[in-house]
């Protein structure tokens, strides 16, 4: 397998689709759907096309030839719709990827607190005065929540660069932009109705993070909406997200300039509603506790190895408490 | 008499105009084509059937709706038959050819699992297999 994933030669066969259904056969409005990775290459298909006379070598061998070519496919586009479900937004956001990326980085704090016990570290907790050790702790913490985001990025980076490819026997091309690289240079230029799905539970890729606020930063406007339904799992197809987008967003495309918002408030309670793609509340639904929550959905391997380190180092303490001699 | 007539002609009214909006419905945008960018890997609900026969291909696919047909499924939901007498069955594509009239999917070079299509051939209908 030559994983082209998200690649120069999947991204030209895409271009040559819209190219012969635009050009060719003189489509007025294409309805762009794509799904998971399927989605992440039409991302790198719109932003190449809009973006058409910054690299115009991007297209070379493909069927798009000019600046008129790209135009006339993304005003088709902007004619018809853009649905992207489950789109993955960069390889570093794949589990695959990125779970070994957190396993790593709790490794490396279990490692390093080890290799400091060892070392006859912790005796300088034992040293500090009583009332100073929470503060020598807490500082632990910042600097471990800190550190960890950065450990975590690091490591999921290398092995998108460097194991990736080497799985790929090198058909990967790991310098190539991730869908959500560059993102912002398709906001104002897609006009057409928007629906991005997620699912609550996703199984295969992350998307509850600062790509989704990106993503929805970039089509945020009137008809962009964003659906999240809890239904199946990635493999499958979300019968929710059908159900949403054979009625309300197809209706909302039949009827431009249809408030679908207001026909999403009349969908009954327990029902997925698509709600308009904004990044008011996001940061929230991201982050539910704050700074807790950004501290612990990003740096969750190094506070538990800085917590596992404080807590084998007051071990002692704690054994003559419990178990006086 | 007269007032009656008029009252005729405005119910058949009525009902043309919502009939026509039900077809409407349908298809949601004329001259619009659809374009399903795949997953690589999918999990194809094929659904087989005595009147199809199911061929994998990876080439580019291009089917049209004008003709609006469709036939039913073993769980009586409707599927959207192509104009050549073929239709999308795998993946996921033919869940959104009713976005617009006709519906193509690129073949991504050296996909691990290439979506299949089912072409309807006339025969005696028989039991539905689902899966």
């Amino acid at each position: 397998m030559k994983q082209y994933y998200l690649l120069i030669p999947a991204v030209h066969v895409l271009a040559n689709e819209l190219y012969n259904r635009v050009i060719k056969d003189n489509k007025e409005r294409i309805i762009l759907v794509g799904r998971c990775v399927g989605a992440g290459i039409a991302l790198n298909c719109l932003k190449s096309l809009v973006t058409f006379d910054e690299n115009k070598d991007y297209f070379a061998g493909s069927l798009v030839k000019s600046r008129e070519d790209a135009q006339a496919i993304i005003a088709a586009i902007n004619k018809g719709a853009f649905i992207a479900s489950v789109p993955l937004l960069s390889l570093e956001r794949y589990n695959a990827v990125a779970v070994p990326g957190s396993a790593l980085t709790a490794l490396t704090y279990t490692a390093g607190s080890l290799a400091l016990m060892n070392s006859g570290a912790d005796k300088i907790l034992h040293d500090v005065e009583p009332d100073m050790q929470p503060a020598v702790g807490l500082a632990g913490v910042a600097l471990a929540s800190v550190s960890g985001g950065y450990l975590k990025e690091f490591y999921t980076k290398m092995i998108a660069k460097f194991i990736v490819p080497l799985i790929s026997r090198f058909n990967y091309d790991s310098n190539h932009e991730q869908p959500i690289d560059r993102i912002e240079v398709l906001k104002g230029k897609i006009t057409a109705p928007v629906l991005l799905h997620f699912l609550e539970k996703d199984e295969v890729i992350q998307w509850l993070n600062d790509d989704l606020r990106r993503l929805c930063d970039t089509f945020s406007g009137k008809n962009a909406y964003l659906l999240t339904t809890n239904d199946v799992g990635h493999m499958q197809m979300s019968p929710e997200f059908l159900s949403v987008m054979n009625g309300d967003f197809l209706d909302n495309i039949a009827q431009a300039g249809s408030s679908m918002q207001e026909r999403c408030e009349l969908i009954p309670e327990g029902r997925p509603k698509a709600q308009r793609c904004t990044v008011e509340g996001l940061d929230e639904k991201i982050h539910p506790y704050g700074i807790f929550s950004r501290m612990w959905g990003h740096h969750k391997y190094a506070l538990g190895g800085i917590i596992l380190f404080c807590l084998i180092s007051l071990m002692p303490e704690l054994r003559k408490q419990i178990m006086p001699a | 008499m007269i007032k009656h007539s008029n009252l005729l002609m405005i119910l058949c009214c009525f009902y043309v105009s919502l009939h026509a909006s039900e077809q409407q419905k349908q298809t949601a945008l004329s001259n619009a084509h659809v374009i399903y960018s795949h997953p690589y890997l999918e999990q194809s609900l094929i659904l087989y059937n005595d009147n199809f026969k199911v061929k994998i291909s990876g080439k580019d696919r291009v089917v049209t709706f004008y003709k609006n047909r469709t036939i039913e499924d073993s769980k009586g939901k409707a599927i959207r038959l192509g104009d050549n007498d073929e239709t999308f069955i795998s993946s996921s594509a033919q869940k959104f050819a009713w976005l617009g009239d006709s519906l193509s999917v690129p073949a991504y070079p050296d996909a691990p699992g290439k979506w299949s299509e089912a072409v309807l051939f006339t025969n005696t209908g028989g039991t539905c297999i689902s899966k």
